[in-house]
């Protein structure tokens, strides 16, 4: 179960957020600029809230009556970036082992197995400048999901696709998200890609659910 | 007779790019991610041997570690050591003065990071040691190469500070600059042009590869 209860006064506006999410995919509907990023950075820990509780399962990584605020790498949170941010300088299979090394981690099978369900293996020589738009996303997603998150955070990774590797890539992430069993944030700015791939949707619009 | 100011140019150039290596990477990771009081003062004084002639740098490097300097004195009466006219002071001046071009190297190069790359680091459970040296350091290497090169070129061609905290010693602290304004002085044009011709391949050959090697990184 994922609990999320966050205040953060921004520039323009205060995001202010809370929602309840158990073993599902969420989608985070709303226009640029509406605080979809922010949220997602706080619930990682990338940025603090001013106010507020985020509980993963059972560990409260961030309360602010309790003055505890979890370090990134602490969070077991996955967490596919919107342009990726796939490590330049590494191959695809070292951008995928980096979690597993950083945890310390000696089996990789899991990291072999997950490069098998999304389809590239082949690709575990190249780099990332190498190769497409599509393989980078799976490749981000097998890298996030290698370190076993308990969360998935997914900031609008079909955004920089054409169409047509779009809709491929969304029969992907549904076989994907029956075959794994874990809490998934997306976020979108696309009705139709949130009704595709959402179980639920809330939309967001300056800083506020709606 | 040729090959000694070389080689000296070399031990010196080498063990001050060495020394701003070691000092002006962990002094631009400081000032690029971290604030705190002072900070610009002390910016002031790592560039400021950049932008100064360099025999006021040689001067107050006279004043720091001559034999009655603040801490040359210091070295001398506790262990009887002078190090004012051997190379190691050439290499301290030439080093001085190459610092500033390491630190503004590796500051740009820093800065130039994208943060997403050291966030993703972090989600993936990486420290910071981790997310500095997998992640900041590769990303940040071209710019720290070109700060090596920069470096390295200027100590070939440091003369003024070197001048006064090292003189010129043949076989000891003369440095190709300095021998090639000796050689002129005494009318010995013959050692001086092949010591230019030298100092001009070299850095020549140095900063056009650095470039094709720069250019051929930002194309892959």
């Amino acid at each position: 179960m994922i609990f999320v209860d966050v205040a953060k006064k921004l520039k323009y506006f205060d995001l202010n957020v809370r929602f309840e999410m158990n073993n599902e995919v969420l989608v985070i509907l709303g226009p640029s600029g509406s605080g979809k990023t922010t949220l997602l950075d706080c619930i990682s820990g990338i940025k603090q809230p001013d106010e507020g509780c985020i509980k993963i399962n059972n560990s409260i990584v961030f309360d602010s009556s309790g003055k505890v605020n979890s370090p990134v790498k602490d969070r077991r949170i996955g967490y596919v970036f919107q342009d990726y941010a796939l490590f330049p300088h590494m191959t695809v299979k070292n951008n995928i082992l980096f979690g597993v090394k950083s945890k310390g981690i000696s089996d990789t099978g899991y990291c072999e197995s997950l490069m098998g369900m999304l389809g590239i293996k082949h690709l575990e020589g190249r780099y990332p400048p190498q190769i497409s738009g599509g393989e980078k996303q799976r490749v981000a997603l097998a890298r996030a999901m290698a370190v076993k998150p308990e969360l998935l955070l997914l900031d609008e990774p079909f955004s920089a696709l054409d169409s047509e590797t779009k809709q491929k890539v969304y029969n992907e992430f549904l076989g994907f998200k029956n075959k794994c069993d874990i809490d998934i944030i997306l976020i979108t700015h696309q009705a139709e890609e949130a009704k595709l791939l959402g179980d639920r949707f809330i939309q967001l619009k300056d800083g506020i659910v709606i | 007779m040729i090959l000694e100011p070389i080689l000296i140019s070399i031990k010196v150039a080498l063990t001050a790019t060495i020394f701003t290596l070691i000092l002006g990477i962990p002094l631009a990771r400081l000032f690029t991610k971290y604030d705190f009081r002072g900070k610009d003062l002390l910016e002031v004084f790592i560039i400021l041997p950049m932008i100064i002639p360099p025999s006021i740098t040689g001067y107050a490097l006279l004043v720091l570690i001559g034999r009655r300097g603040l801490l040359g004195k210091v070295l001398y009466e506790a262990f009887g050591v002078s190090i004012v006219f051997t190379w190691i002071a050439a290499s301290l001046a030439t080093a001085v003065v190459s610092l500033p071009l390491m630190y503004q190297s590796c500051k740009s190069a820093f800065l130039n990071v994208d943060h997403t790359y050291e966030n993703a680091a972090r989600t993936l459970g990486a420290d910071e040691r981790r997310v500095f040296w997998k992640v900041t350091l590769p990303l940040a290497l071209p710019g720290i190469i070109s700060g090596i090169a920069l470096s390295f070129s200027r100590a070939l061609g440091e003369f003024g500070a070197t001048l006064m905290v090292a003189g010129n010693i043949p076989g000891k602290t003369g440095t190709i600059p300095l021998a090639i304004y000796f050689a002129v002085e005494s009318g010995d044009t013959a050692t001086a042009n092949i010591l230019i011709i030298v100092v001009l391949s070299f850095s020549f050959t140095l900063i056009y590869g650095l470039n094709k090697w720069l250019k051929k990184g930002q194309n892959t």
